[in-house]
């Protein structure tokens, strides 16, 4: 299956899995002969292209810039990995769902604590505005494989890519679904 | 004809920005902005849990130097509970 076209989206987190992702090591370098890299925040491209096989997403869902972009990916996408907790969970970018609105974390932030010119940053059609609640990626489209973990280690993203390279649905069970 | 060039997204970073710059009808540079588009709310979340939450919090600030938020939330503690 050469010439698999390969992305990697960042929405909502800490490009924690990025990182795990870049641990690859030298398999990236097997990895680079059988993938195109057609999008990823490790390259420059700005729009999202069509035609992707397979695509890692990284991150919750936590304002409306992540929803345009992941609608986007699902309809450009055949396989759409949901790419570590933040993604499967909302996880820690999700710890401020109980505090009932982006309001008081943009209050806080903004104003409270500003040393000057306190004010909540508005640009409209520039800064997205926050979503209410973060939510993960399977509750606004539909995920094809969940690959969990805070980060997932190196191996566990290899254990995903390899069977998806090979043409199998990958599977992964016992350390491999470990959350955290 | 005054225009706005819009960067979007800044890619290699830690995080997400859009940049704008603005110009005007001479085509000059009349002000360039910086965009932070990504907003969590540690300083918020973080207020009222568990001391020992916080370096596996905050070193979820940022996955490239998770190291340097563990270590400072770490001290932090230290200092909050007269430990150093």
């Amino acid at each position: 299956m050469a010439g698999v076209k390969l992305a990697t989206v960042w929405l909502g987190g800490c490009s924690g899995c990025h990182m795990s992702f870049l641990d690859l090591d030298e398999w990236l370098i097997e990895l680079s002969e059988r993938v195109e890299l057609v999008y990823s925040p490790f390259a420059d491209v700005k729009d999202y292209p069509a035609g992707v096989d397979v695509v890692l997403v990284e991150g919750a869902i936590a304002n409306e810039d992540h929803l345009e972009m992941i609608r986007n990916v699902r309809d450009r996408s055949c396989i759409l990995i949901s790419f570590r907790d933040c993604a499967v969970t909302g996880n820690v970018t999700a710890l401020r769902n109980p505090l009932g609105s982006a309001e008081p974390v943009l209050q806080r932030c903004y104003v409270e604590v500003a040393d000057i010119h306190g004010q909540i940053p508005t640009e409209p059609g520039i800064v997205p505005p926050l979503l209410d609640r973060v939510i993960p990626v399977h509750t606004v489209v539909p995920v094809d494989v969940y690959l969990p973990g805070c980060p997932p280690s190196a191996d566990r993203i290899r254990a995903v890519l390899e069977p998806l390279l090979a043409g199998e649905v990958p599977h992964l069970e016992g350390q491999q679904i470990k959350f955290g | 004809m005054a225009q706005r060039i819009v960067i979007d997204p800044v890619t290699r970073i830690e995080g997400h920005a859009k940049i704008t710059i603005h110009l005007d009808d001479a085509g000059e540079v009349t002000d360039a902005r910086f965009h932070v588009t990504e907003f969590r709310g540690f300083e918020k979340f973080c207020e009222g849990r568990p001391l020992w939450e916080m370096p596996g919090i905050t070193a979820r600030i940022c996955g490239i130097c998770p190291v340097s938020h563990l270590l400072a939330s770490a001290k932090a503690g230290d200092r909050a509970s007269d430990g150093a």
